[in-house]
This record gives structure tokens, C-alpha cells and sequence, in this order.
């Protein structure tokens, strides 16, 4: 079920009506109805796949129960390994035996060898890589003594499948999210409001900016090489556009429904185009996976603290790997490369954590030198969103060549797009800046202090829907559950 | 709670009646096909796909043989003859009149399928249209269509600067630069589409037999003439290689009818906006032939 979808608009409210006015005094009752209403959610997709959410739980409660029950570090370590060999066999197969296969083969042939491996009918399980990255981080944190093992199977498998961050995150930790459903929620008022107000927003990103640039980026890059270099420079930057409306939107839509439900979820996206340089966009950008890469890879391989080499070496696997987490094609590694490659000067010069503070804090305009770190960043950032957006490598850099090329003086061609699409993608772009400019200080822009009249906040909600409405683009699938 | 849900149900009505004030606005500007499905229903109706939708100008009609004519004609994807434009048709028609003129288009394309078995109609390429969606179309704000088959933006409905101005007569009135060179992009453009689909498309009995039920019931209520309306020289060996011999196939549907004129013969005399869509003017005259040969057999 799509968040911006009919179903989802009936769904929603029927889920929230059951879960406040009958289920209210019982926790479990709530909790039960979370998980049944999480499957359905899930299972609208394709309810087959729903038998690889129940596995990955039952033996992550399992293997949290055997943890719980023994002190013998070897065993500990047996019932680990087991819980990361299911949860990501799971993964290696729904999502990267084709690319295994593939690339086994051209390298096979390559040296003159000839094979016809054999191919299966697999399709790739909606959100597999977040729901198995959280329900991992349960089993490692019980086996570090971070989060003691639960026995509640009901809270359990509803918090691996809590449905508004199921699919596409953000990916929650045991330590934060898993405690939640053991607590009596009461619902506030301010709280609902957050709520809403941070869905609006994320439907927004989603709809207005995401889905245009949607509409004129695949037509640019399905015929890239019929354009000028300046038409794919409007492309890469369009698609710098969309996928942060695309993904953020999501994540502000799980983050406001979770708060109609009385659940607080991590922040996932923090204004990343106003980074000022690559380290401190990754410390914005999907929040969620990066700290869970530095805590359960980066740190564990030693993290900074070795020698040169050693953190070089960490600094590359952690991208590489999450390149590839993103998909199973060399463009994903190749991106995760160029980020690697980015960050390695910062980080060697121990210049990473120069900004951890907001981008002009107490000010209304940042400084020329902020103003150039930031479209450095941005511009670094849009060239590694080419190789992610390219079909292949040979497309990526094919289109890198011809935004090199002469043809970067040229007009942008705007045949087939439209001038009045590009205008109000455009406009809506622009509008999004400027209010996340304005508002960057807060969890989402168009939340008001609750000083302010409760009428200015819906007034405010009653316009963006408005937008919404009048702007929206032709529905588009979230870019990020392919992954 | 209670604060909650009653300022939740006030925005909702807030947003229920801006949505309603912004449809009640949809007219010919919105988009080409919305505002046939709206209004009354219809008398002496012209039938067909894009050609006849942008190229049969109902006013022509009226003025030389005094009916009031409204061009029900759709686009390929959606009103090949089937069930589904059969049904609509019936649905759209003025039942009170029997004195009526039709105007069928008829070619290839519009007896085509895109399926492998060119008569599986479950799988018609029209099924997912607002053709087989919309059942009533005779609505004074058709919100099925609007929230259904609106493929534009809705800020499209408030604007008024539209490429194709759909008139109050169902006439699509397209306006596109004319001169040689946007004229020659977009018809290499059309030709090099129409090459890469000519293998897509399989003559249907299905579609036959529906063209055939169509004549028949509308000869219930009036006159039923047949045309093959012009195309570029180079679309019609495209469409010729989909139906080489298409006069011979459709004998059965001509002797049914109450006449036939085919104008590809003529087709090298009009002007094309795409090698496909014919010009406001050479529209105008096209409209005026077939209005004054009808005119004769009447």
C-alpha cells in the first residue's frame, strides 16, 4: 500500500479510529492491532512475502530468547551467527543472486570460459533491506547487553513490522523503538498535530517535487543522448531533487503517522542540501542507515581509531557496502566509491566533523564561504546521484562525458518536457528551499511554536494540501523500495 | 481527542469544498477528452480515434446539413471500435431523435489490436481507459473521470492556456506552430512511433464485429455514413502494411452502412499538424467534403 494512495487514505483513519477508541485500554490489544494492521499494509502488496517478514522475526525472537538464556560467550556467538546467516541469506538471495550470477558469468566469459547459470524467477521483496537491517540490529544489541531480550513476541513482531517505517524506513533500532510498544500510549493533542503536519509536508515533497521531477528526469534519462550537456545538467540536478523528495517525503509521512499512533521514530533526513561539505551531508542524509553502519560496521572494524590505512580501508567498506545495500548493480558500488573518495580527504586532513552545527545558526543568510560550501557539496553530491540513477556504468559515464562536452553551452532543449512543467517544478523547488531555510532549526519547517493560534497551523496544512492537490504530478512509486 | 477529530473534519470539508469549487471549473480547456463526459446526451454523433477527433469540425457539419453534430471520437488507446466505446456510445446518445446523422471513421488502427491473440478482450488496450471507467456520461461534474482519468495536473482546470481546446461541440481544437521544420520534427517523430508499433498490431474480428453492432444500432436512429479519413503519404504505407487491402475487408460494413467515402486517395491535397492529425484548415475542408457528400446521399 502506497502512503499516497486511496487505500491508504482509507486505511489510515480506520487503523487510527480502532486503535484510540476501541483498543485503547490494552496494550496488547493495541499491539495486536498494529501487527494485523502492519500486514495488511504489507501484504497489499504481495501477501507471499509476508511468510519472509515472519521468518526473519521468528528467529530473531528466537535467537533474543537464546541469548537471554545462556552466558556462554561461544554459544552467544553460535545463535549471532545464525541470526546474520538467515536474515542476510535472506537478503543475498531476493536481492543479489541475479547480480552474483551475472557478474560471475561476464567475468567467466571474459576469460574465455562459457556458462548458462541458472536463472530464477526471483522478485525482489518490498523494503526487505530495511526490515532486515533493523531486525539484525535487535539481535546484535542483545548479544553486545545493549537492549535485554524480549519475550513479548508481540511486541516484538509488531515492532519489526510497525507499518508506517516497514518498507522504506527510517531503520529503527531495537534500543529505541522496541521499548515504545511496552509503554501506555496516551494521545496528545500537540502530538496528533506534528503528526499531520509532518505528513502534509512529506506528501508534498513527495507529490509536488518528487513525481514532477519524476516526469522530467525519466524522459531525460531514457534519451540522454539526444540532449544538450546543459539539458543533462538540469537532469542530474531535477533528479537531486526527486529522490530527496521522494525519500525524505517518505520518511517525514512514517514519522507522522507513528505520532498519530504515540511512537516517536529517529529523524532520518536533516536538511542535507545545506551541507557545507560531503562529511556533514552524510550525517544528514538517511540518518538512519549511516548510524547504523558507523555502530554495527565502521566502529567494529576499528573505526578511526587505527592506523592510516586501517581507516581508509573501514572508511571505503562502509561506503562500498552501502552502495550496494541501495542495489544489486556496479552503478550503486561505483557511487558508493565516489563518496568514499569525497570523504577520505576530510577525514584524513580531520576536517569530517568541522560542521556540526546548523548552516548559519542565528542568521537569517549564511556567509559567502557557507554559500560556496554548500554548492560544492551539492555539486559533488548531484554527480554521485548520476552514477545512482544510471542503468549501467557505461550510461553514467556516457552521460558525464556529454555534460563535459561543448554542448553545455547550448540552450537547455526542452522538446517533449514543456516549458510550464519546467516552471512549476521549477517554482515548487524553489518554494521548498526556501521554507526548509526558514524552518531548518525544526524537525519539519512548516511546524508552528506552539505559541501561535492552533488555527495558523491548519490554515497552513488547509494551503499545502491545497498544493497538493492543484500540483501534484501523475502517481509515481517511492524511488526507495526497490531497495 | 475530540479537539482533534473536529478540527481534523473541519479541514476536511475545508479541502472537500475547494475541490468541488475547482471541478465545478473543469471545461474545454482542462483537458481533451473530460468535457465529453459531461452535459447531455447527444444527437448525430462522429465517431472514430484521434483523426476524427481533431480533424471532423461538428459547426461544418451544421452549417451545410443542419443537424446539430458533437464529434464523440476519443483517441487510439481508448475508442477503437469494442465493447467499451459501444457501450459508451449508446450511453451518450439522444434516444428521443431518430432522424440522425452519424460520421464513422474507420481505418486500420481503429480495428487493431495490441494483443497477441488480436481478439483476447480481456486484455484490449482500451479496457484500463475512462471509456471501459465511466459509465455515465451525461454528469454535470464528473468526478469519476476527474479523480480517475484526469492525466494532467489539476491547477490545469483554473489555467485557460491550453495547447487542445476541447469546444462545447466535442471538437478537439489542437493549435500547434505550423511552420515546416515543427511540422517535419513532429512528423518524423509520429512515423518513427507508428514504425515501432506497426508489428504491435493485429486485425480483430472482435473489433469488426463491434463496428458492424455499432452501424446496426445506429441505424435505429438515423443515417450512418462510413469514412476513411486522409493521413500523410508515408503514414499510409504504414497503414497499409498493417491492412493492405482494407476497402475489400470492410465490404461487409460498407454495404451495411448507408454510404462509404474513402479520401486517402486525396491524401497528398491536406495538411498535417504530425503526419497523422489533420490542420484546423485543411480539417475545415475535409469536414466540408464529407458534409456535402452526405449531404448528396441523404
Amino acid at each position: 500500500m502506497l502512503f499516497n494512495s486511496l487505500e491508504f487514505s482509507i486505511f489510515l483513519p480506520i487503523v487510527f479510529g480502532l486503535y484510540w477508541f476501541v483498543t485503547n485500554r490494552n496494550i496488547k490489544a493495541q499491539n495486536t492491532l498494529l501487527l494485523l494492521a502492519s500486514y495488511v499494509f504489507y501484504g497489499w502488496w504481495d501477501w507471499r512475502f509476508l511468510s519472509l517478514i515472519i521468518l526473519s522475526s521468528s528467529i530473531d525472537y528466537l535467537v533474543g530468547i537464546r541469548l537471554s538464556n545462556t552466558s556462554n560467550l561461544k554459544k552467544r556467538k553460535r545463535w549471532l551467527w545464525l541470526s546474520i546467516f538467515v536474515n542476510l541469506g535472506l537478503l543475498g538471495v531476493f536481492k543479489y543472486y541475479h547480480f552474483f550470477v551475472d557478474s560471475f558469468t561476464d567475468a567467466f566469459s571474459f576469460f574465455g570460459g562459457h556458462l548458462e547459470p541458472a536463472r530464477l524467477n526471483i522478485i525482489l521483496p518490498v523494503g526487505i533491506s530495511f526490515y532486515t537491517f533493523q531486525t539484525l540490529s535487535y539481535t546484535i544489541d542483545c548479544y553486545r547487553g545493549k537492549i535485554t531480550p524480549t519475550n513479548d513476541a508481540l511486541a516484538f513482531f509488531a515492532y519489526v513490522s510497525f507499518f508506517p517505517q516497514l518498507v522504506a524506513g527510517p531503520i529503527e533500532r531495537a534500543t529505541d523503538l522496541l521499548p515504545q510498544f511496552f509503554r501506555q500510549r496516551h494521545f496528545i493533542y500537540q502530538n496528533a498535530v506534528r503528526g499531520i503536519v509532518q505528513i502534509i509536508w512529506g506528501l508534498f515533497k513527495k507529490m509536488v517535487i518528487a513525481d514532477n521531477c519524476a516526469f522530467i528526469v525519466n524522459q531525460i534519462f531514457s534519451d540522454y543522448s539526444q540532449y544538450s550537456g546543459s539539458t543533462l545538467i538540469l537532469g542530474a540536478v531535477l533528479f537531486a531533487f526527486q529522490i530527496y523528495g521522494d525519500f525524505s517525503g517518505y520518511s517525514d509521512i512514517a514519522i507522522g503517522t507513528a505520532r498519530l499512533f504515540g511512537f516517536e521514530l529517529k529523524t532520518n533526513f536533516s536538511y542535507p542540501y545545506f551541507s557545507r561539505d560531503i562529511a556533514e551531508f552524510w550525517r544528514r542524509w538517511h540518518i538512519s542507515l549511516s548510524t547504523w553502519f558507523r555502530d554495527y560496521l565502521y566502529i567494529p572494524l576499528g573505526g578511526s581509531k587505527g592506523s592510516k590505512s586501517q581507516t581508509i580501508r573501514n572508511i571505503l567498506v562502509i561506503f562500498l557496502i552501502s552502495g550496494f545495500w541501495h542495489g544489486a548493480n556496479w552503478t550503486f558500488i561505483f557511487w558508493g566509491l565516489f563518496h568514499a573518495l569525497c570523504f577520505l580527504p576530510l577525514l584524513l586532513r580531520k576536517k569530517n566533523r568541522k560542521h556540526l552545527n546548523l548552516v548559519a545558526t542565528d542568521r537569517w543568510l549564511p556567509t559567502l564561504k557557507e554559500i560556496f560550501g554548500m554548492v560544492t557539496t551539492f555539486t559533488l553530491v548531484t554527480i554521485g546521484w548520476v552514477f545512482f540513477r544510471a542503468k549501467t556504468m557505461t550510461q553514467a559515464v556516457d552521460y558525464l562525458s556529454i555534460i563535459c562536452s561543448s554542448s553545455i553551452f547550448e540552450k537547455p532543449y526542452a522538446f517533449g518536457i514543456g516549458l510550464e512543467k519546467m516552471m512549476i517544478t521549477g517554482i515548487a523547488i524553489l518554494s521548498m528551499i526556501f521554507i526548509e531555510w526558514l524552518g531548518r532549526s525544526k524537525d519539519c519547517p512548516i511546524l508552528l511554536d506552539s505559541k501561535k493560534p492552533d488555527f495558523l497551523q491548519w490554515l497552513i496544512c488547509y494551503a499545502i494540501i491545497l498544493v497538493i492537490f492543484l500540483f501534484s504530478a501523475p502517481q509515481q512509486d517511492f524511488i526507495y523500495f526497490q531497495f | 481527542m475530540k479537539k482533534f477529530i473536529t478540527h481534523i473534519l473541519l479541514l476536511g470539508i475545508a479541502i472537500a469544498i475547494s475541490i468541488g469549487f475547482i471541478f465545478s471549473k473543469a471545461d474545454g480547456h482542462a483537458d481533451a477528452f473530460y468535457l465529453k463526459f459531461t452535459g447531455s446526451k447527444k444527437s448525430s454523433l462522429i465517431l472514430g480515434t484521434s483523426k476524427a477527433a481533431q480533424g471532423l469540425q461538428p459547426h461544418v457539419f451544421k452549417k451545410i446539413i443542419g443537424k446539430d453534430f458533437y464529434n464523440y471520437a476519443f483517441a487510439m488507446y481508448a475508442s477503437p471500435y469494442g465493447k467499451a466505446y459501444f457501450r459508451n456510445i449508446q450511453n451518450k446518445l439522444n434516444k428521443l431523435d431518430t432522424n440522425q446523422v452519424f460520421i464513422l471513421s474507420i481505418d486500420p488502427w481503429s480495428l487493431s489490436s495490441t494483443t497477441t491473440d488480436p481478439n483476447d478482450t480481456l486484455n484490449f488496450r482500451e479496457n484500463k481507459s475512462y471509456l471501459t471507467g465511466i459509465s455515465n456520461p451525461n454528469q454535470k461534474i464528473n468526478y469519476g473521470y476527474l479523480f480517475n482519468y484526469f492525466d494532467e495536473s489539476y491547477y490545469k482546470i483554473l489555467t485557460k492556456n491550453a495547447t487542445a481546446i476541447l469546444q462545447d461541440n466535442g471538437w478537439l481544437e489542437v493549435t500547434l506552430p505550423e511552420d515546416s521544420i515543427s511540422v517535419e520534427r513532429r512528423r518524423s517523430f509520429t512515423i518513427a512511433g507508428y514504425q515501432n508499433k506497426i508489428d504491435q498490431y493485429h486485425f480483430s474480428s472482435v473489433r469488426y464485429d463491434y463496428l458492424i453492432k455499432t452501424i446496426a444500432y445506429l441505424k435505429n436512429f438515423g443515417t450512418v455514413y462510413l469514412v476513411r479519413l486522409p493521413v500523410h503519404p508515408t503514414l499510409m504505407k504504414i497503414e497499409n502494411q498493417l491492412m493492405p487491402s482494407f476497402n475489400v475487408a470492410l465490404k461487409e460494413v460498407v454495404d451495411l452502412s448507408d454510404g462509404y467515402l474513402d479520401m486517402s486517395p486525396d491524401n497528398a491535397t491536406f495538411q498535417y499538424t504530425d503526419g497523422v492529425h489533420l490542420t484546423k484548415a485543411s480539417g475545415k475542408t475535409v469536414s466540408r467534403k464529407i458534409s456535402l457528400w452526405s449531404k448528396k446521399q441523404l
